[in-house]
């Protein structure tokens, strides 16, 4: 109960600091969308591992004066995630996720343009939906969580652009605090699990060219402070470093090629955190190209996640796997302001060795995934 | 083309955005925390539950 007020009293605010920035707004942006995503993967029946969800997502943008602007994102999700863990059932879910609000401040700073970001996580979803849909989804190293149900979080990310040649080179630190919630494990009375803050570095060097194409360079890492469950530490992911380039043009052919490298994480050695033996996370790479004809784009995503650094035989042994993707889109625009956007996708998903067939080897999941939808994008 | 810091900033924030995300689903599914229930969920079903 007192949760459910708490939920209503953080609505309450959302939209009243909505109605009150879009009196004071120069411009914004309106976001509504409706998204279906459909799976079922190669188990043999009576076994099932599937899933639908259908999303509504929601999002609002404004433009303030002295270079502020504000945003706010959520969705409204239903979904049923069909699992044969302790026979085959479905839960379904009906619930609002998380509420992702904040400003971006953009300001000069040791003469040059900066931008200082603040965002809050604001608890307003189902805190239980993310771990009881673990076992129908696919695996989120290749499709992300399409919901997020935590604790409060807050995140802060610092920005210099500086010029170079005809290009800009920008700088940047993060920060983002994970607040504490019941994540429902059932593996403790209180089953407090505090995910990580996590710290981020990164540089780009961004160089434009006629007709709005772009050339993107970047490197990043992220650090991580340990996850703890009911205040006792737990694990404490690897820092990770990422690099990618992309060249993108607006009207013809873009790609963004990249990759993710981990290094060991700490767990839990005779009580207390240690660095593990063998490496949990697999290094990724992936390569999404993408060719717009006018307001159509046939877009494409093939992603690789190679096994982790532990045997088959053992238990923290993951096989990584392949994504391969096809979304085509189309943009009908009603007028300078106004568009709807449709768009489907197809992913063929392989999680190598993760199941066991017949005799008792590891063999290879794999998920279709069917997506389609649509968005609709008004400018004031 | 004019180089006013907007293209480089919004990119850095995307990075920030979508790596926070990405990788608080890494944490959240991994083995120690709570992946154990996904990663055997598919290796320890019933012989007669298996992938083909």
């Amino acid at each position: 109960m007192k949760k459910n007020n708490l939920k209503l009293a953080a609505k309450t605010l959302l939209l009243t600091v909505a109605l009150a920035c879009y009196s004071r707004a120069q411009a914004g942006k309106f976001d509504l969308g409706e998204k279906f995503y459909g799976w079922s993967s190669n188990y043999v029946a009576p076994a099932n591992f599937s899933g639908y969800e259908i999303w509504t997502p929601v999002s609002l943008n404004f433009k303030l004066a002295g270079g502020l602007n504000l945003f706010a994102q959520g969705e409204f999700g239903n979904a049923g995630y069909t699992d044969s863990l302790a026979g085959t059932s479905t839960t379904y879910f009906t619930a609002f996720s998380d509420t992702v609000a904040g400003g971006e401040l953009s300001f000069k700073s040791f003469g040059v343009p900066s931008q200082l970001t603040i965002g809050f996580n604001i608890p307003t979803g189902n805190p239980t939906w993310e771990a009881r849909q673990i076992a129908a989804n696919m695996p989120t190293d290749l499709v992300n969580s399409r919901y997020q149900g935590r604790g409060f979080g807050v995140s802060g990310m610092y920005g210099l652009s500086f010029p170079a040649g005809s290009g800009e080179v920008g700088l940047s630190g993060g920060y983002m605090y994970s607040g504490a919630y019941n994540a429902n494990l059932n593996l403790g009375p209180a089953d407090n699990l505090d995910l990580g803050d996590a710290l981020f570095l990164a540089m780009n060097h961004v160089q434009q060219f006629k007709g709005n194409q772009n050339q993107i360079i970047r490197l990043s890492g992220f650090a991580f402070l340990p996850t703890t469950q009911n205040g006792v530490n737990n694990f404490q992911m690897g820092p990770n470093i990422n690099a990618s380039y992309s060249w993108v043009n607006p009207k013809a052919l873009s790609f963004s090629l990249g990759g993710q490298y981990f290094l060991p994480a700490q767990r839990l050695l005779n009580g207390t955190l240690g660095t593990e033996p063998k490496n949990s996370y697999g290094p990724r790479i992936y390569l999404n190209p993408s060719y717009a004809i006018g307001d159509f784009t046939l877009a494409g995503r093939a992603k690789y996640v190679f096994a982790n650094g532990y045997a088959l035989t053992e238990s923290f042994y993951q096989g990584g796997g392949l994504l391969l993707g096809v979304e085509p889109s189309l943009k009908v625009r009603f007028d300078e302001g106004s568009s709807l956007k449709f768009l489907g996708s197809f992913d063929n998903i392989t999680a190598q060795n993760a199941g066991i067939d017949s005799l008792g080897n590891r063999t290879n999941v794999t998920y279709s995934l069917w997506t389609f939808g649509t968005n609709y994008e008004v400018r004031f | 083309m004019p180089n006013d810091g907007t293209s480089s900033l919004a990119d850095l924030n995307e990075q920030f955005g979508d790596g926070l995300s990405v990788n608080g689903d890494n944490t959240f599914t991994d083995p120690g925390v709570e992946g154990s229930v996904k990663i055997n969920v598919h290796a320890n079903v019933a012989p007669g539950e298996t992938v083909p």
